[in-house]
């Protein structure tokens, strides 16, 4: 099976490449609009990397728009100084490590009676986990911060973990159970004919034709749980157990802001997450191809 | 090949995960083991003051003062920003685990309802026992106290600030020069026509902001205009609730009026609702506006990237001014140790560590004035002594009412796109301001 797409691919790109010499205008129209949007989603970054090397009177007398007018490393040794980076790099990795991982056995196994078992009111069990994932946290934070409390948690990044294992599993499920229904009943039954166990019938069946969308939720859960702010500054108010976004906060002041340390702090915390794209692009953009056909 | 990346990356992704599960139940073992003997060994400060300001120098300063005077005790800073307590000083104090003393922000809607309910130490006894109140007095001392409704102004105390600040005008001296302007405007006549000057000169003369998001200058130009011709009981009925306020005669009308007039003449500039107080700032740093209204937290800044000759004054021929005291120490009511915050309270206000805030041009509210060498530093203290002296400060206009802040800066902002009139938001402000204190 892989090895006829892997085929198809090359087939299309090289078809591609041939047709480079040779664009229509429309494709040329296409091409200024994906450059266009490439230095829009590009500008943000820009400005960060082009403030994160200035010294705050170079940014002060010309302004976020201006190149250095020399090079300096200033912010990011004052960032450094100020915030303990090599503890909420740890942290942030293992939280969102921890909740990718468990989030997404979590949702395969919750999924599995949803998607190809048959119970009854799984409509409701649906609806309920996807007002989970859309209930402000706002509206969470109490009961979880007494949650903590009560079970030591507090100040601890184990409860993150657990709270966002089970947030972003309430969403994995539902992903998960309906790119389930979507699969043919009949491999199951052939499966089943077969005498594999239920068990089997997850982990060698289901598994592999899931893979791609699987990859996807752990590259997503890391993501999303990496940026998360509300509920871990209210359930880590420790330094010891911050996670880098809060760690980014703490530069700000009331009545004052020092953009250039801000700049080298977020450039610092956004390289981890970059890193991380850049690993798992391919497997990010092939789930989505994916799910789609499917 | 292709199959054989996606499994490695999916096990190297387990390999990970497998590692951090066992290292971080390494590491969260030692603060679970300190958080249960809290009652005797670990002192907890929360505070969100960034260490490189005087005052953040100050506490370095007290925490090892402190530490020597209890040698066996682990004395634990804790770092938070200003917003993250903001939103979660309820939640935070209501826990089992508080910290021994915080730092919280002053005004109805944060000290005020933290001391309604119960979550922060009235330090009546304390007060007197120490003599804090000698040390904080008249308008520094009115937003550290809250009555039974989390009114400030009168009551039991709940805090003790450190420090104090005010707003004032940094001037290009240069530019004042180049526009003509040989003195220093004496009043506000004087003052609008020197900025008329600065005006024909080609120049922006006010250098502002009025983004929803920190684009506060605005409201300050605002609520100095408003002040500069208020009395004391005009503003005092306002920021502590006490007789009816009416927004519509006074100074509230005229102040709000030649903000207008101000806005419709070009003095602040144009398209000011995307600007936040950090643009302003850089503005003003890149000469592109002659005058940055704005606090004494933007003083060493400006000291440091400043390239052109600059000074300082506060709205000429005033009647009252913009200033407060600083946020203030608090004592949670479930602190463990609260012998022990009371002597770090006391710490903060000792003769070494306000001295030292002092000569970092940080405003100490129990300093000696003398202790400061540097000139400009010391002008800048002694501006500030004498309108405490005078009582003259009209604090900030966002403390009475909760929420007050987002309703000024959005009206702030279509006044300054020319979207509303005083008249209009005069109006608004009535209504929220009587819903809001009803």
């Amino acid at each position: 099976m892989s090895n006829v797409r892997t085929l198809d691919r090359q087939q299309v790109v090289t078809d591609r490449g041939g047709s480079l010499q040779r664009r229509t205008p429309g494709e040329w129209v296409l091409f200024a609009v994906a450059i266009a949007a490439g230095i829009a989603i590009f500008a943000p970054f820009g400005l960060i990397i082009l403030n994160a090397f200035k010294s705050t009177q170079d940014y002060s007398s010309n302004g976020p728009l201006a190149f250095p007018s020399s090079f300096s490393l200033q912010a990011f040794l004052d960032y450094l100084g100020r915030v303990n980076y090599g503890q909420a790099l740890w942290n942030s990795i293992a939280v969102s490590v921890l909740v990718a991982a468990i989030a997404v056995v979590l949702s395969l196994i919750s999924a599995y009676p949803l998607g190809i078992g048959r119970v009854k009111v799984s409509g409701i069990v649906l609806a309920v986990l996807l007002i989970a994932t859309m209930l402000p946290h706002e509206a969470l934070i109490y009961p979880l911060f007494y949650g903590a409390q009560a079970t030591g948690t507090f100040n601890t990044i184990w409860s993150v973990v657990i709270v966002f294992s089970v947030l972003q599993a309430a969403y994995g499920t539902y992903l998960i159970s309906s790119v389930m229904g979507a699969i043919p009943k009949e491999l199951i039954e052939a499966a089943q004919l077969d005498g594999a166990s239920r068990w089997q019938i997850l982990w060698r069946i289901l598994v592999p034709i899931l893979r791609p969308s699987l990859s996807v939720l752990v590259v997503f859960f890391f993501i999303w749980t990496w940026n998360e702010f509300y509920i871990p500054v209210v359930l880590l108010s420790d330094q010891s157990s911050q996670t880098i976004p809060i760690a980014l906060s703490t530069l700000r002041g009331q009545h004052n802001i020092d953009i250039t340390v801000l700049n080298a702090g977020s450039l610092l915390s956004l390289l981890p997450t970059l890193v991380f794209f850049l690993l798992f692009q391919r497997t990010l953009v092939r789930g989505v191809a994916a799910g789609a056909v499917k | 090949m292709r199959p054989m990346t996606r499994r490695q990356a999916i096990a190297g992704l387990g390999a990970l995960g497998f590692g951090a599960l066992s290292l971080a139940a390494c590491s969260s073992a030692a603060p679970s083991g300190n958080s249960a003997g809290n009652g005797s060994g670990k002192f907890t400060i929360l505070q969100y003051e960034d260490p490189t300001t005087p005052q953040g120098q100050g506490w370095r300063k007290a925490v090892e003062l402190f530490k020597a005077k209890h040698p066996g005790l682990t004395v634990d800073v804790q770092q938070t920003s200003f917003d993250a307590f903001r939103q979660n000083a309820k939640i935070l104090l209501s826990g089992n685990d508080v910290p021994d003393v915080v730092e919280f922000n002053k005004g109805n809607a944060d000290g005020g309802q933290l001391a309604s309910q119960g979550l922060l130490q009235p330090l009546n006894e304390q007060v007197s026992q120490f003599g804090w109140d000698k040390k904080v007095t008249g308008s520094m001392a009115a937003f550290a106290k809250y009555n039974d409704d989390g009114m400030a102004g009168d009551g039991d105390w709940y805090g003790v600030p450190n420090v104090g600040e005010y707003v004032y005008f940094y001037y290009n001296k240069a530019k004042f020069a180049k526009a003509g302007i040989k003195d220093l405007p004496t009043d506000l006549a004087s003052f609008e026509a020197a900025v008329d000057k600065l005006k024909a000169a080609g120049e922006v003369p006010i250098s502002s902001s009025a983004s929803t998001s920190q684009g506060f200058n605005q409201m300050w130009v605002w609520y100095s205009l408003v002040s500069a011709e208020a009395s004391r009981k005009e503003i005092d009925d306002f920021m502590f609730v006490r007789d009816k306020v009416d927004f519509r005669s006074g100074a509230w009308k005229s102040g709000t009026e030649r903000f207008q007039q101000w806005i419709e003449k070009g003095y602040v500039g144009d398209k000011l609702g995307g600007l936040s107080f950090e643009q302003a700032t850089v503005n003003f740093l890149s000469e592109k506006a002659v005058m940055l209204p704005w606090n004494n937290g933007m003083f060493a800044r400006i000291r440091k990237d400043a390239k052109f000759d600059w000074g300082f004054f506060i709205m000429p021929g005033a009647k009252l001014s913009m200033g407060s005291s600083g946020h203030l120490w608090g004592v949670p009511a479930k602190a463990k140790n609260k012998d022990l915050a009371y002597d770090w309270i006391e710490t903060t206000l000792s003769p070494e560590v306000q001295n030292l805030i002092g000569q970092k041009g940080g405003l100490p509210l129990a300093g000696d004035i003398n202790a400061i060498s540097d000139p400009l530093t010391k002008e800048l203290t002694q501006k500030f002594n004498d309108v405490v002296k005078a009582d003259t400060l009209s604090f900030y206009p966002d403390y009475p009412v909760p929420g007050f802040l987002d309703f000024i800066q959005n009206h702030m902002q279509a006044m300054s796109n020319k979207n509303e009139t005083a008249a209009g938001y005069l109006d608004a402000l009535q209504e929220f301001y009587d819903k809001g204190t009803k």
